[in-house]
């Protein structure tokens, strides 16, 4: 049976425009990556979000779940899709998606950033979700009890420190230093950090974010090695300003004054950590953008 | 003490090393545990904090996993070795159970002959294939995939009819057939009861209901949402009925719906006034005209359809159930200055059933379902004064789990709505059985517990209803209790759970 591909992130294009042999790189339930060409491609089901280094395949969970891929399966990448094992199995006939999104149209003190930060503080508040980063973001905000392990103590200093420079350079270099650092198949200083990259990409019409956010690429790019093949991808195209759909979505929406609460609960529910890390780092970007 | 493990190019995913490090620190006697990826940063933290040695730390990449063991004594790090080996073994175990045995309908005929019955979960431009493959090898279908075209299905439900076979769906998400549980389905005692239904969480509750009022099922048939408009005429209704009807062990049918069309209400009267078994009908805010003077047992609510089922099996004389007054009612809670109800279901059916009996005693609901377009919440997140908001529905579930399965985005709802001054009534189902929550009941505590924190110098009244048996996997009685225990007030049916709670606003003059 082939299943098609449902869709796709449109910055694979150059890529998908050439016969390539490929490797599988890891296997989880819900995710299979593929490296090619010094670059990692994610396989997924149709109903995960698309990521900017994801097909998602016209299938359900279980379906994909239940595919019998190995890790020392052929793969070659042509024009036409994915064949494994000689068996064509993948037909390129999805939709090519554009996961940027547009620069927001007004000024920093603006009302409708003031609640995006307010929303955001409001579910890192409310949700179930655990981490030792939203952990350390209660004890910063809200004096929560901080938890004795060394990265949690490491994690909360980090953040305060970032929170109380002044100078852009340091800052954007305190920002970067948590570049692999925590749990997490991505590390939880990952996830933060493309936060503050997905905030900063959102208002780079701000001179000084511009500059903030110019610093950090930098970094990134120099020190995005240090870290697992898996997060340096998304740190990657985060230097960018590429992040998954959910991203994407709520700043478009939030840009043209739509409803754009159900992305940031959906942001908040990624992996077991990552997306309420993310937010931490979303809503960091927003304070050091000035937002208040 | 310190000990270390590598596993070197280990793709675990976050979820599991959370996991392995829950599991280490709750060990007596660990000082540290940490498990975390071999990048430069950590290898740092995880040295300065002495859970790794030198030696380690020089050999491991940043794909590679690190555990981490500072412990007090050799006995303690054995039993941290032990826990993660037990740990790794159920993760190899869980990889080998993803093997499959056929792929295509052909291979599986022809490995087991004498298959009769299939589930479909496919994506929706797939599925009519795969049906037409199972009925031409004469195989009934229950079809869970959603987005078929109508006319795919007008075909399908065609040829399922010309060779005597069901074909359930699309968008079939409940069933129980020769007492097996099919999908989101509950654990029922079997009997002589059999039920036709294009409601998923419909089927639900009058099935559960049926089991508590000392009745059994022999069949629970699903039809999908559309099998009751004009385009499809009711096929798989029709032909529900008749095999009920046929089936010795049937003595009792009932049939669950919204309202057909009235052309499909008409053939339905037809067949069913050739019947000898009686046959009841809930038809939700169906006019009560439509079956007059007909054989039909009408039933306004899910509650009542169960009843007289029960009834009728037992040889008795139907009557509804006795409706709460406010002799019934405790009062709100005496800081409870709220004015509305903010319902939040689960279930498309049971949100159905709420909003109607809602807008017959209070009026003006606001729904994202809503049937008067005048009341239909410009934005399914944010609530206008009584609101009752179905979370399964397509705007929630784009790209999530049901809610009847992961309830996250319910209990961040709950908390936005406890947290609006204007919430006096929180009004929740609560939906057991095989493909449901593991622990619904907990999950929802913890979303009034954390939500309670918000309330300064106010309450909020919770009112709820719990669809399942004690058979279900997690025993109704006990998610009952764990409701109680943080003040929830459990009705024993989603009617009364409803009708309960406009009382209570009643009870203090609450807002219309």
């Amino acid at each position: 049976m082939i299943i098609q591909i449902f869709k796709y992130s449109a910055s694979l294009q150059p890529l998908l425009s050439k016969p390539t042999t490929c490797e599988i790189h890891s296997i989880f339930d819900s995710t299979i990556n593929i490296y090619c060409q010094h670059k990692l491609i994610a396989l997924s089901h149709k109903t995960a979000p698309l990521t900017p280094m994801s097909i998602n395949l016209d299938c359900s969970a279980s379906v994909f779940e239940s595919l019998n891929i190995k890790k020392e399966d052929d793969v070659l990448l042509d024009d036409n899709g994915i064949i494994l094992n000689d068996q064509r199995l993948f037909d390129l006939v999805g939709q090519a998606i554009d996961l940027s999104y547009p620069v927001y149209h007004k000024e920093i003190d603006d009302e409708e950033l003031i609640l995006l930060k307010a929303n955001i503080d409001s579910l890192l508040l409310s949700t179930s979700s655990k981490g030792l980063l939203l952990n350390s973001w209660r004890t910063l905000f809200y004096n929560y009890p901080k938890e004795s392990s060394f990265l949690q103590s490491y994690l909360y200093d980090s953040l305060v420190d970032i929170k109380q420079e002044s100078n852009l350079r340091k800052q954007a270099r305190k920002i970067s230093n948590l570049i692999g650092a925590g749990e997490g198949l991505t590390p939880s200083g990952d996830d933060f950090l493309c936060g503050i990259l997905a905030i900063f990409t959102y208002l780079s019409k701000d001179e000084t974010i511009s500059e903030l956010k110019k610093q950090v690429v930098k970094q990134v790019k120099k020190n995005a090695h240090k870290t697992t093949d898996v997060s340096r991808e998304y740190l990657l195209y985060a230097s960018e300003g590429l992040f998954n759909e959910y991203v994407s979505k709520c700043f478009r929406e939030h840009n043209h004054n739509q409803p754009y609460l159900q992305y940031l609960h959906k942001i908040s529910t990624l992996g077991h950590s990552s997306g309420t890390d993310f937010l931490v780092g979303m809503y960091f970007g927003l304070e050091i953008g000035g937002i208040l | 003490m310190i000990h270390n493990v590598v596993k070197e190019n280990a793709y675990f995913d976050s979820v599991t090393l959370m996991l392995f490090s829950s599991k280490l620190n709750v060990i007596e006697g660990i000082e540290e545990a940490a498990v975390m990826m071999g990048t430069d940063h950590n290898i740092d933290l995880m040295l300065s904090s002495k859970v790794l040695t030198k030696e380690v730390a020089e050999k491991v990449t940043s794909n590679d996993l690190v555990i981490g063991i500072r412990a007090q004594s050799q006995e303690v790090i054995d039993e941290a070795i032990a826990v993660l080996n037990e740990q790794f073994e159920n993760k190899n175990k869980d990889a080998k159970k993803q093997d499959v045995v056929v792929k295509t309908v052909r291979a599986a005929v022809s490995e087991k002959p004498e298959l009769n019955f299939s589930i479909i979960s496919t994506p929706g431009r797939f599925a009519k294939k795969e049906v037409l493959n199972c009925l031409k090898n004469d195989i009934n279908v229950m079809l869970f995939s959603d987005n078929v075209t109508l006319e795919d299905e007008k075909e399908l439900k065609e040829l399922a009819v010309e060779k005597g076979l069901l074909m359930m769906g699309p968008d079939c998400g409940t069933a129980i057939i020769n007492g097996v549980a099919l999908g989101f389905a509950n654990v029922v005692n079997r009997g002589n009861i059999g039920i036709v239904a294009a409601s998923g969480t419909g089927l639900q509750e009058v099935t559960v209901l049926v089991n508590e009022f000392g009745g059994g099922l022999s069949q629970a048939i699903g039809t999908g949402g559309r099998d009751l408009k004009e385009a499809i005429g009711g096929q798989m209704a029709l032909m529900g009925l008749e095999a009920l009807n046929n089936d010795p062990n049937t003595e009792v049918i009932g049939l669950i719906s919204k309202p057909p069309s009235t052309a499909v209400m008409k053939k339905i009267l037809e067949k069913v006034e050739s019947f000898e078994k009686p046959v009841v009908a809930c038809f939700l805010g169906g006019d009560k005209s439509i079956v007059e003077n007909s054989s039909i047992y009408d039933a306004y609510t899910l509650e009542n359809a169960a009843r007289y089922l029960v009834a009728l099996a037992n040889d008795q004389e139907p009557t509804p159930a006795k409706e709460l007054t406010l002799a019934d009612v405790k009062p709100l809670s005496k800081n409870n200055k709220g004015q509305y109800i903010r319902g939040l279901y689960t279930g498309g059916t049971l949100a159905y059933e709420t909003m109607l009996l809602l807008n017959e005693s209070l009026g003006n609901v606001y729904s994202n379902i809503a049937m008067d377009k005048d009341f239909e919440l410009e934005n399914p997140e944010l609530s206008v004064k009584h609101t009752v908001v179905d979370m399964g529905e397509d705007y929630f579930t784009d790209g999530m789990a049901h809610p009847m399965i992961d309830p996250r985005l319910r209990s961040e709802r709950i908390k936005k709505e406890v947290a609006d001054k204007e919430t006096a009534v929180v009004l929740l189902d609560c939906v057991l059985g095989y493909g449901s929550h593991e622990d619904p009941a907990k999950e929802i505590v913890k979303a009034i517990q954390e939500a309670n924190h918000s309330l300064v110098d106010r309450e909020v009244d919770y009112v709820a209803s719990v669809t399942g048996t004690e058979l279900d996997p997690q025993v109704r009685s006990q998610q009952v209790s764990k409701l109680e225990s943080v003040g929830v007030v459990v009705l024993p049916t989603n009617a009364q759970a409803a009708q309960y709670a406009a009382l209570l606003l009643q009870s203090k003059g609450g807002q219309q």
